[in-house]
């Protein structure tokens, strides 16, 4: 008898890294979209400054969604020929996708905090959004490492 | 609630922020030539034009402009009733005085308020005080009882003072935000500081000090209360005691020293929320910056009028937000 179980648990990965990351980004995107407007409410002119820092919360959905291409291509599911993993290999995929399912949850919720404090500083000093930018641009950076991890366990798994 | 629920409103609030006066602005007001200037530098701050020398619409309209523009931004925000529900129960004051003298108390009934005036009209001309809402009903019963039946106004305004600093904790408290919290305790404090001072001053009696204080988490009540009626120097060794020198000093420098340091504490309070990007004190805070700003400017322009000197509107300036 076939066992679905190891394939089962890399799809439930790859999904888990979407899913996560997806929700978180579109929470942040949310959050600093409700700042952004109550600024262009008063001085729709800052639009533009303000869409880049709405922006920021954004990438972690696609670091998900990428991670996640990645297992399916990986296990050969968009072949629609997929390798029917061992159990072990399912969780060895699983746990490959954590580091990006979790830190791209928890990254772009707080990624979104910096960037609607950042559209405070827009609000009071326009010439300053690049440095506002860069703060928020600092959480980044753990999402993408988490990204890479992920990637580099999913990469380097051999089955 | 979430922490990130006025995002919207904080936004709207920090754009406004810029029309805020500075001290740089203040300075140039206190410096102006003469009351027709001061007025065309603040109308080209966005300030309305006064009807002559009174000022006092202007600068009303103003904080009502402020009060209108959190309310339509942030609804919800019911915490912010703590800083405008004073003027409900200076309200209510007028209301009951009306009554007992038989004028129309429309007049001089201010805003921004938490219940409408009509109602609040209706309510006590009616006698239908339960119908006011619970922060209020109680002592607008009590207090009407009070000037009905004994003719004694100031026991009213004791009654109607000290309620006035319970619904501000109660708002405060009912909101749950540690920020409005602190402000509503800290204006206790102040508030029964004053009394105690005052009551020592006029020998009133125990009864009388213990419905006018307060509870507040700084200060002893009952000690407070005991010291009030032993004398002023007693108040004052009381605050020594309570870690409250600060306050002491302040007192023995004046009673005007005294409201500008009180002022002072409460908007540093505020300040907190001057760097935050969510929540509400950013609103709290701008709505208590206007506040002061209107205070500094009724000093300003009543020192345009009376001619006093730049020195002397100095001393009396508050700290700014901005």
């Amino acid at each position: 008898m076939v066992s679905y179980l190891g394939l089962a648990l890399a799809i439930a990965g790859a999904a888990l890294a979407a899913l996560l990351s997806g929700i978180g980004s579109a929470k942040g995107v949310g959050m600093v979209g409700q700042a952004a407007a109550g600024l262009i409410s008063e001085d729709p002119s800052k639009f533009t400054k303000v869409l880049i820092l709405e922006i920021l919360p954004g990438t972690q959905g696609l670091y998900g969604f990428i991670t996640a291409i990645m297992v399916m291509i990986k296990i050969q599911l968009l072949s629609g020929n997929p390798i029917m993993l061992t159990p072990q290999q399912g969780i060895a995929v699983f746990v490959a996708c954590l580091p990006m399912a979790i830190v791209g949850y928890f990254s772009a919720l707080h990624q979104a905090k910096v960037a609607a404090a950042g559209v405070s500083v827009v609000a009071k000093k326009p010439d300053q959004q690049s440095k506002a930018m860069v703060l928020s641009a600092m959480v980044e950076t753990y999402a993408v490492l988490a990204l890479l991890t992920s990637l580099l366990f999913i990469l380097r798994l051999s089955f | 609630m979430a922490n990130n629920e006025f995002l919207y409103a904080v936004a709207v609030v920090r754009a406004n922020e810029l029309a805020l006066l500075s001290g740089q602005d203040l300075e140039q007001l206190i410096t102006a030539p003469d009351y027709k200037k001061a007025v065309a530098m603040l109308t080209d701050k966005g300030y309305d034009e006064p009807d002559g020398t009174d000022y006092s619409a202007m600068l009303d309209a103003q904080l009502e402009k402020t009060w209108e523009l959190l309310k339509t931004n942030a609804p919800e925000a019911e915490g912010l009733n703590t800083f405008v529900v004073k003027n409900d129960f200076q309200n209510l004051k007028a209301c009951l005085k009306a009554e007992i003298a038989d004028v129309d108390a429309k007049e001089y009934l201010v805003k921004p308020c938490v219940i409408e005036h009509d109602f609040l009209l209706d309510c006590v001309s009616q006698r239908k005080f339960d119908e006011l809402p619970e922060f209020i009903s109680e002592a607008a019963k009590k207090g009407f009882d009070t000037v009905t039946k004994t003719g004694n106004g100031q026991l009213c305004d004791v009654i109607t003072d000290s309620a006035t600093i319970k619904a501000m904790q109660y708002f405060a408290k009912l909101f749950g935000d540690e920020l409005l919290t602190e402000y509503a305790d800290t204006f206790a404090l102040a508030a029964d500081i004053k009394t105690a001072v005052r009551s020592a001053r006029t020998d009133k009696g125990e009864g009388f000090i213990e419905a006018a204080l307060v509870e507040t988490p700084y200060i002893d009540i009952a000690a407070l209360s005991q010291a009030a009626v032993e004398g002023e120097q007693a108040v004052l060794e009381l605050l020594d005691e309570s870690k409250l020198a600060d306050y002491r000093a302040a007192l023995e420098s004046g009673a005007s020293a005294f409201e500008k340091y009180c002022d002072d504490k409460l908007l540093a309070i505020v300040k907190k929320a001057k760097y935050s990007a969510m929540g509400i004190g950013p609103l709290a805070a701008y709505y208590i910056a206007r506040e002061t700003e209107i205070k500094s400017l009724r000093i300003i322009l009543s020192a345009k009028i009376s001619g006093a000197s730049a020195d002397t509107v100095r001393e009396r300036m508050r700290e700014l937000y901005v």
